[in-house]
Formats: C-alpha cells, sequence, structure tokens
C-alpha cells in the first residue's frame, strides 16, 4: 500500500507523534503547569488513552492483514494486541508513577519524563508492527534510547545512573551484534522485507551463515526480553530505576520484544502447511535455538532469585525466568504457542504489575526495598493486611496455583509444548522443575509477611486518602488475576485472535 | 425450592463453604460471630450430604454416565477446553465426601480457640474444605486439578501462619512436595487430554482411552507418585511428620481424616479406573509399599517421643492397610481398603481431637511428661481408651473390621507379605497400649494434680466420632452398602483386564 493510503491505517501512531510534538510545544510554553507531576502524568494519560481508544477503533483488516507504508509495517491480529498491551502498559506507569510518592519527590522534569513514556509507548508500537528489518531495528533502538534515559531519571541515587550506563553500554554492544547479524541476513536474502526475505529462503538453500545471521539477531532481540545470556543488564537496571518504570520495563518491552520474536521467526522461517502443522523454513533449526534458550533463561532466572534479599532484584530474576517460560512457547511451533505466549503476557502483565504496584507501596511507606523490611507486614495493622494479601495473590499467582490466572499462563504454555504435532517433553520437564524451585523464593516473601510473628520496629501508617488510586488499582488488578483464573474464556477469545496469524 | 436442592446438591455442598467464607471476610471483627457462623456454614453441607446419603441408590455401579455415577450434574465451563464443572458421586467418593462434610463442623468447634486473624483462619479453612469436597466430586480431570491444588494455598498458610514453633519449615516442606506431586500429575493429565480425540477432560471418557501399554504404563507411575506424595507412601511420606505435627489442631485433624484419603482416592479414581490393564500388572508393586508403610510407620511411631507425632506416624501405618487392600485385588481386600479409609478418617480425628485437648492444657506433648492423667481427667481418660483401642485394632470397633478385611483379602493373594504385614496388628497395639500406660495409667506427676477435665465444646466435637467407633464396629453396613457394588465394578475391571 502506498503512503498516502497508508495513512489512515497509521492512525494511532500519527496521532500518538501529533501528541508528543504538542505536549512538547505546550511544555516549552507553559514550563511552569507542567513542572507539576501530577499535571504531566494525568496529560499523559490522556493521550495515551486516545491512542488506545484508536487503535481499538481502527479496522486491523483481521482475518488479513494490511500492509503499510510499502512493507514496512504490518498490521494484523498480532500487532494490534500487542499493541493495546503495550498501551496499556505505559498508561500503567503514568498511573504508577502518579500515585508513587518516589516518582513526585524526585521528579525534577515531570514534562521530560512523560515526554520519554509517550516516545517509548511510540517506539513499541512501531516495533510490534513492523515487518521490514530496518524499521524494527530503528523502532528497536528508539525504544532502547527512551528506556536508557528513563532509567536513570532520578538524581535521587547513584544507582540509578549507574544502572543507566550499564543498560546502555549492555545495549549498545546487543544492538551493533543485532545489526550484523542483520546485514548478514539481507547479505544472504537480498531483501529487508520480511516476505522478500520468506520468499528467497524459501526457493534458495542458504546454508550454516543463515544459522548465524539468526544467532546474532537474536542476540538484540534477547537482550529485550531479558533471555539468558542477555539478560545481566537486568538486575541492576530493575533495582536501580524508579520502581513504576522498573514494573513497566518488566512488561511492556517486554511483550514488544516476545511481538518482535515471534514476527521474525513465525513469519519468516516458518510455513503453515496441511491441518495447520507448522514447519521450519530454512536451514536453521531455530525452534531448537529458542528451546535451549528457554531453558537456561528459566533455570538460570530462578537459581538467581533464591538468594536475593532486595525485593526489585527479586523480582527482575522472577521476570527473567517469565520470560524463559514464555520463550518456550514460541519455541513451540505451534499456532497455539502463539497464542500461549499472548495470554501469559497478558496474565503477566496483571501479576507483576500487581506485585510491583504493592512494592511501590511499601517501598513509599519504608524507603526500603528490603525484603526483611516486609517482616509481619500483615500482622501490623489494617493496611498492612491488605497490601500482604494483595501480594500474597499476585505471588501465587506467579508461582502458578489455582484458582489464580497464573495457572492458567502456565496451563497454556504446557499444553503448547506438548502439542503432539511438535512436542518437546524435556523442557515441559524442566518447567515444572523449575516451578518448583521458584516456589520457594516467592514462598520466602510469604513467610516474611505472614508467616514471622517478629515484627519489625517502623510503624506503618493506615490508609490515605490521596492513595486511593493505588489502592483501586492494586485491586482490580488483583481481582482480574482471580476471575482470569477462574474464567478465562474473553481472555481466551482474544488471545484465539492470533489463530490466523501465520497464512 | 426442594426439588432445586435435590437437582443441584453437589454444587451445593462444594460451592456453600467457599461463598460461606467470603461472607466471613465481611463480616465486623466479632470472634463469636466468626465462630458460630463458620459452624452454621459448614453445618450445611453436612446436612446436605446426609441427604446425598439418604438419596444414594446402594444398587448400581460403573463408571459412566448416564450409568453408575449418581447425582451428576454437568454444565459447560470452558467450551475452548472443553472443560466442564462435571459433578458426580458413587459408591468410592460417597462415603469420602460424608466423612469430611462430617469432620469440617467438628474441626470448626476444635478451632475455638483460635483469636490470632480469625477471620483469615476460617476463610481459608473453608476454601479448603470446598477444595477437598470438590476432589471427591470431580469427574472432570480439570476440576479434579484445580480443586486438589486449590487446598495448597489454604494448607500453606493454616499451618505457617496458626501451627506450632516450627511451623515455618513444616509449611514450605508440605507445599514442596505436594507441588511436586501435583504438577507431574499436570504433565499427565495434559497429555491425556491431548492424547484423546476429540480432546477432553471428562473422566469416564478418558478411562476409555486406548494408547499403547508403554505409555499407559509411564503415566500411571507418574500418576501413582503424584498420589502417593499424598498418602504418603514409604520414602514420600517425610512431609507428613512435620506437617501434622506443627499444624493446629483441627488442620491435623483434616490432614489425616480428609488429605490422606485423597491419595488413595486418587489412585482408585485414576490409576485404578481409568488404567485397569497396567494396575493388574503393578498391583504386587503396591502391596509391598502398604507392607513397608504398615511395618515402618508402626515401628516409627514406637520410638516417638511427641504424643502427636506418635500419631503421626500411626497414620502412615494405617494408611498402609489401604494400600495392602487395595493390592489385593479380591472383593474383601478392596472393600476393606476403603472403609479402612473410612474408619481412619474417624480414628485419626479422634486422636488429633484427643491431643489438641491434652496440649491445651500442658503445653507440651511429651509423652513422658505424662502419667497417671486417668485419675484426674477420668472422662478425658475414658474417650482416649476408645481412641487407642480403636486404633490398635481391637475386635467390637471399627478399624478391626476393615483391617481384618484387608488381611483377609491380601492373604489369598500374597501370603508372605500379608503375614509379614499381620505382625504391624502386634506392633501397633504395643504402642498404643504402651502410650496409654505412660500416660493415664501409674503414679500421677504432681504437676497435673489439677488437670481441668474434658469440657462440654471439646466433648461434643468427639461424640460423633465415638459414636461411629463403636456403632461402625458392630454394623458397619450403612458404610459397605455405599461401596460394595462400585468395589465390586472396580475388582472386576481390574481382573477382567488382566485375562
Amino acid at each position: 500500500m502506498g503512503n498516502l493510503e497508508s495513512i489512515r491505517y497509521f492512525a494511532p501512531e500519527g496521532f500518538l507523534s501529533v501528541f508528543i510534538i504538542t505536549f512538547l510545544i505546550a511544555g516549552l510554553l507553559r514550563r511552569k503547569t507542567f513542572s507539576k507531576s501530577s499535571f504531566s502524568c494525568i496529560a499523559g494519560t490522556a493521550g495515551l488513552f486516545l491512542t488506545l481508544i484508536l487503535e481499538l477503533c481502527i479496522n486491523t483488516g483481521y482475518p488479513d492483514a494490511i500492509v503499510i507504508f510499502s512493507g514496512m509495517l504490518k498490521l494484523d491480529a498480532l500487532s494490534h494486541l500487542f499493541k493495546i498491551l503495550c498501551i496499556s502498559s505505559s498508561i500503567l506507569l503514568f498511573l504508577f508513577s502518579y500515585s508513587s510518592r518516589e516518582t513526585s519527590d524526585s521528579l525534577k522534569e515531570p514534562m521530560e519524563y512523560a515526554l520519554l513514556i509517550l516516545s517509548c509507548t511510540l517506539g513499541m508500537m512501531l516495533l510490534v508492527s513492523s515487518s521490514n528489518l530496518l524499521m524494527m531495528y530503528l523502532s528497536l533502538e528508539f525504544l532502547s534510547l527512551t528506556a536508557y534515559m528513563l532509567t536513570g531519571f532520578t538524581d535521587k541515587n547513584e544507582k540509578a545512573s549507574e544502572a543507566a550506563m550499564k543498560y546502555l553500554l549492555y545495549g549498545g554492544a546487543a544492538s551493533g551484534i543485532m545489526a550484523y547479524g542483520l546485514s548478514l541476513l539481507y547479505g544472504i536474502t537480498g531483501s529487508l522485507d520480511y516476505s522478500g526475505i520468506h520468499r528467497f529462503i524459501a526457493e534458495n538453500n542458504s546454508g550454516i551463515i543463515l544459522y548465524i545471521s539468526m544467532i546474532f539477531i537474536f542476540t538484540g532481540l534477547g537482550f529485550k526480553i531479558a533471555a539468558f545470556p542477555f539478560h545481566a543488564w537486568c538486575p541492576d537496571v530493575y533495582e536501580g530505576a524508579l520502581t513504576p518504570f522498573t514494573a513497566f520495563l518488566s512488561v511492556g518491552p517486554k511483550a514488544a520484544g516476545f511481538a518482535v520474536i515471534i514476527r521474525f521467526f513465525y513469519q519468516i522461517f516458518t510455513v503453515r502447511g496441511e491441518g495447520d502443522v507448522l514447519t521450519v523454513l530454512g536451514s536453521a533449526d531455530w525452534p531448537a535455538m529458542l528451546a535451549i534458550i528457554s531453558a537456561l533463561t528459566m533455570t538460570f532466572g530462578n537459581l538467581a532469585a533464591l538468594r536475593q534479599k532486595n525485593i526489585k532484584r527479586l523480582l527482575a530474576y522472577s521476570s527473567i525466568a517469565h520470560a524463559g517460560y514464555m520463550l518456550m512457547a514460541a519455541a513451540s511451533l505451534t499456532i497455539l504457542g502463539i497464542v500461549s505466549v499472548f495470554f501469559y503476557l497478558s496474565v503477566y502483565f496483571l501479576m507483576n504489575f500487581g506485585a510491583f504496584l504493592v512494592v511501590i507501596a511499601v517501598s513509599n511507606e519504608f524507603n526500603s526495598d528490603e525484603i526483611e523490611d516486609y517482616e509481619g507486614l500483615a500482622w501490623k495493622n489494617s493496611k498492612g493486611a491488605f497490601l500482604a494479601s494483595m501480594f500474597a495473590v499476585f505471588l501465587f499467582s506467579l508461582i502458578g496455583t489455582p484458582p489464580f490466572a497464573g495457572f492458567i499462563g502456565k496451563f497454556y504454555l504446557l499444553l503448547s509444548i506438548l502439542q503432539p504435532e511438535n512436542p518437546i517433553y524435556w523442557l515441559a520437564v524442566v518447567a515444572v522443575i523449575n516451578i518448583i524451585i521458584s516456589l520457594y523464593y516467592y514462598a520466602r516473601i510469604l513467610k516474611t509477611m505472614f508467616l514471622s510473628r517478629r515484627q519489625k520496629g517502623t510503624a506503618l501508617s493506615g490508609f490515605e486518602r490521596g492513595q486511593y488510586l493505588q489502592y483501586s488499582l492494586m485491586a482490580g488488578l488483583a481481582l482480574f488475576s482471580i476471575i482470569f483464573g477462574i474464567y478465562w474464556s474473553p481472555l481466551n477469545n482474544i488471545s484465539m485472535l492470533l489463530e490466523n496469524f501465520i497464512h | 425450592m426442594f426439588d432445586f436442592i435435590q437437582n443441584h446438591i453437589l454444587t451445593l455442598i462444594i460451592f456453600i463453604p467457599v461463598i460461606g467464607g467470603l461472607i466471613i471476610l465481611f463480616l465486623p471483627e466479632r470472634h463469636n460471630l466468626i465462630r458460630w457462623s463458620s459452624l452454621i456454614i459448614t453445618l450445611i453441607p453436612f446436612t446436605l450430604s446426609i441427604m446425598l446419603y439418604a438419596g444414594f441408590d446402594r444398587s448400581v455401579s460403573g463408571f459412566s454416565y448416564p450409568g453408575g455415577l449418581q447425582f451428576v450434574e454437568r454444565y459447560s465451563w470452558i467450551q475452548a477446553f472443553n472443560i466442564e464443572l462435571f459433578l458426580g458421586v458413587d459408591g468410592l467418593s460417597m462415603p469420602m465426601a460424608l466423612l469430611c462434610t462430617m469432620l469440617c463442623p467438628l474441626c470448626v468447634l476444635a478451632s475455638w480457640g483460635i483469636d490470632k486473624g480469625i477471620k483469615g483462619y476460617f476463610f481459608l479453612f473453608l476454601l479448603l474444605e470446598t477444595g477437598m469436597i470438590g476432589v471427591f466430586c470431580a469427574l472432570d480431570f480439570f476440576l479434579f486439578f484445580i480443586s486438589w491444588e486449590v487446598m495448597l494455598l489454604p494448607m500453606y498458610f493454616l499451618i505457617g501462619v496458626w501451627g506450632g514453633p516450627d511451623r515455618e519449615y513444616a509449611a514450605i516442606k508440605f507445599y514442596i512436595y505436594t507441588l511436586i506431586g501435583s504438577l507431574m500429575m499436570l504433565l499427565v493429565i495434559i497429555y491425556m487430554y491431548l492424547s484423546a480425540t476429540p480432546h477432553t477432560f471428562d473422566m469416564t471418557r478418558l478411562a476409555q482411552l486406548g494408547a499403547g501399554m508403554e505409555f499407559k504404563t509411564l503415566c500411571w507411575i507418574v500418576l501413582f507418585i503424584g498420589f502417593a506424595i499424598k498418602v504418603p507412601v514409604f520414602p514420600f511420606h517425610t512431609w507428613l511428620p512435620d506437617a501434622h505435627v506443627e499444624a493446629p489442631t483441627a488442620i491435623s485433624v483434616i490432614l489425616a481424616g480428609v488429605l490422606l484419603k485423597m491419595g488413595t482416592y486418587g489412585m482408585l479414581r485414576v490409576n485404578y479406573m481409568m488404567f485397569p490393564d497396567v494396575t493388574f500388572k503393578m498391583s504386587m508393586f503396591i502391596a509391598v509399599l502398604g507392607m513397608i508403610n504398615i511395618i515402618y510407620g508402626a515401628f516409627c511411631a514406637m520410638a516417638q517421643k511427641d504424643l502427636k507425632r506418635l500419631v503421626a506416624y500411626s497414620s502412615i501405618s494405617h494408611m498402609g492397610y489401604v494400600l495392602l487392600g487395595m493390592a489385593s485385588l479380591t472383593e474383601e481386600g478392596l472393600n476393606g481398603a476403603v472403609l479402612q479409609m473410612f474408619n481412619h478418617g474417624v480414628v485419626a480425628a479422634m486422636l488429633f481431637l484427643l491431643v489438641g485437648v491434652i496440649y491445651d492444657r500442658a503445653h507440651h506433648r511429651r509423652i513422658d511428661g505424662f502419667g497417671g492423667i486417668a485419675s484426674v481427667a477420668p472422662n478425658y481418660a475414658v474417650i482416649s481408651f476408645l481412641a487407642f483401642f480403636a486404633a490398635l485394632g481391637l475386635p467390637g470397633l471399627n478399624s478391626f473390621i476393615s483391617e481384618a478385611l484387608v488381611l483377609l483379602g491380601a492373604f489369598q493373594k500374597y501370603r508372605i507379605i500379608t503375614a509379614v504385614s499381620a505382625t504391624g496388628v502386634i506392633i501397633t497395639a504395643a504402642y498404643c497400649l504402651w502410650t496409654i500406660q505412660r500416660i493415664f495409667l501409674g503414679k500421677l506427676n504432681e504437676k497435673y494434680a489439677v488437670f481441668p477435665d474434658i469440657n462440654a465444646r471439646e466433648f461434643i466435637s468427639l461424640l460423633p466420632l465415638g459414636i461411629l467407633v463403636i456403632v461402625l464396629g458392630i454394623y458397619p453396613h450403612p458404610i459397605l452398602a455405599l461401596m460394595k457394588p462400585t468395589v465390586r465394578f472396580i475388582n472386576n475391571l481390574i481382573t477382567g483386564s488382566g485375562i
């Protein structure tokens, strides 16, 4: 589709771009109004809400895909669903920042903060729909650059600057390697367009070099989702960054990363055959590669989480482990696998944001993220009991215990990996062992909050009027974690839109 | 109204506790109010299960619908995966459901002394009840698994928050052990679901699953281990003493009275009914495990210094009889096994309640720390004698009948194993009598010269169990008649498949 025709399909992104520019100009003209963090957050939320509404209304062309801007972007069920997920996580980031005392105290330039979040969202939206190597690389870099800046966006602690620097260095190296991989792929196939590459690989035998380029490209993608061995930035960045941003980082960009992985591998290197059986196209056995990385990622994440004392670091390692679980479904080479990744991400969205919101609430009280400060939280007063019970819901969901949504997510993942057309039994067993390991460190937090009768001296204030947004967000996320654990048909029907993603 | 109850009786029994639990969360924080409402909430399913008992047709058998299953309710739940809310009872689950709903009000009575976080306690307890009854009534494998897993969360907190000094360790150990078992089960359930065409979780349909013998054997072993952890069968038993000892009294009662039976129930329902041909080959293996449980548990019990730990190990020993009876593949043996599940539920519940009574007064449970209690607390002593005699299998009390049936059935097939197992009866008698002697008889320990006798609340919680112990010892027909046709069906299924 030509450029002019494409614009109307580009409405959400277009609106967001215009909104960002307007926001910037208005912010410069009215510095005083925008320097109140509440104003900037609310304005940003409003902009994202409108973008979300546009995205929901726009014709995605489902079940047929629409290719716009001469093949740069592709609108289909995958881009639609993941865009919604990414925009929602940015909205939650704004709401979290608004209700967190940590951000309202330490933000000197809320306007710039909001601006960066908006740009980050734009980056994710472009990333999940890009179907051209160049477009994919550029939007990935766009997303990464804003994320580096947001990581260091506080002068409150030195850890943030250190984290931002580490993130930048790792990220730079990863994207450099990825660019090399992309150039190799371009060199082999002579095309930047996904469908062009697909066609070339279907017709020609490309040998080992394809495998090498794929590994290089996965370095960049694996970095985005914090897969082992590209995870090293993750704990430091999660610990150093502002907690609302950490929460966002563990969901939004990760979802975008998974969307790219799915699009890259399933659109270029997969053929849909008779009876919906998928087969690998080309000489590179990428499902095996993903399966091995998945096993390593979840095992490493869980083992490293066992000994963490800081809650943010613990959740960082746990998010590495969850990326491993999701990669498992991505490696399954089944249609249900794609569906499962999205299903799990939506569930993970609920439980991980919820868990981080509790961390925000608690660290606003105690000014600390150490697990030992959670001691006896449940028994301090009614607010402590509320926070601890909410945390318990999210943690049980993360473990994967019925009746919480996390269990259903894991059920999907295991179901997809055991599909009869391409079962990977060993990976299912590894996943099960990992779930058992993960129980131990999640239960340690539960133990600290509920089981221990010693109480740390710090007193806890009661419910505060100004914090009702926080409490209701928390309760809402918990409620959905339970509802989708008992009746998840609505979420299933949405995820099933991805069924026809590969033609 | 009455018709509505009749038609939805199982749904009501399962979901009334959890709905009641949610209501309790929103009641004002007045202790007596919460206690009494929990009692009333647990009495409703009990009343309903008596209706169930009265309306149960004792002549039909079979594992199909329409067919042997009764009070069947079937609603679609998640259409995409063919998951249903499929409930029903047969002669196997009926006694278990009855036992479970009967014990729960008694446990509420035994929890009267809880005052820390009382709302949370009773909410979790009622959630636990829903899970337990759900396991016994579920005929959809997914629902079965969900019910099975839903118990983990309340159990973790009930042991961990309201338990004894070492509760943190006991709670996490229980959780990890059970999770290992259930996740193994989950893999098999998913595998079975995917092998069935069309995909289904319906247990009655999965029972007709045709598959290769190797595949079936693998499934059988994995499922068996999953259930064996719950029973617990010998090498997987180490969570049990810790969990039982650290849990508060009422939860020990639930653990011993209901949760352990879930393991053997699962074996009978899944391993026996769904893989009869594999079971036929494996029966010897189960018999050996049963023998080890009986002897090992009894010797361990004898060595204990802590009264509650002694009762916990005696449970391991008594569950061995269930395994042995199951392995016999004779009608007597299987009847004995299922009856033993019920009887042990009653006796173990009684023993744990009695331990709770003595602990509330003395604040310790060292068997050597007492002496001559019978002279200061005669009523308590009489009930304890009854419970211990029932545990050692005195003729005229309920356990005698089930153990005799088990040994009778097993002897027809495994002479040596049964002969060795029968020595367990002697060891059991030894430790039971020795315990009675050390606690109740002999010289009065001066420290307990003033030892309040059992009070009315405790007496009421023990009375129904005591009556059952005596009545079922003389006339076991009310329970045996329930299970007989189903047991015959299982037995024919297995012996028929072996030929």
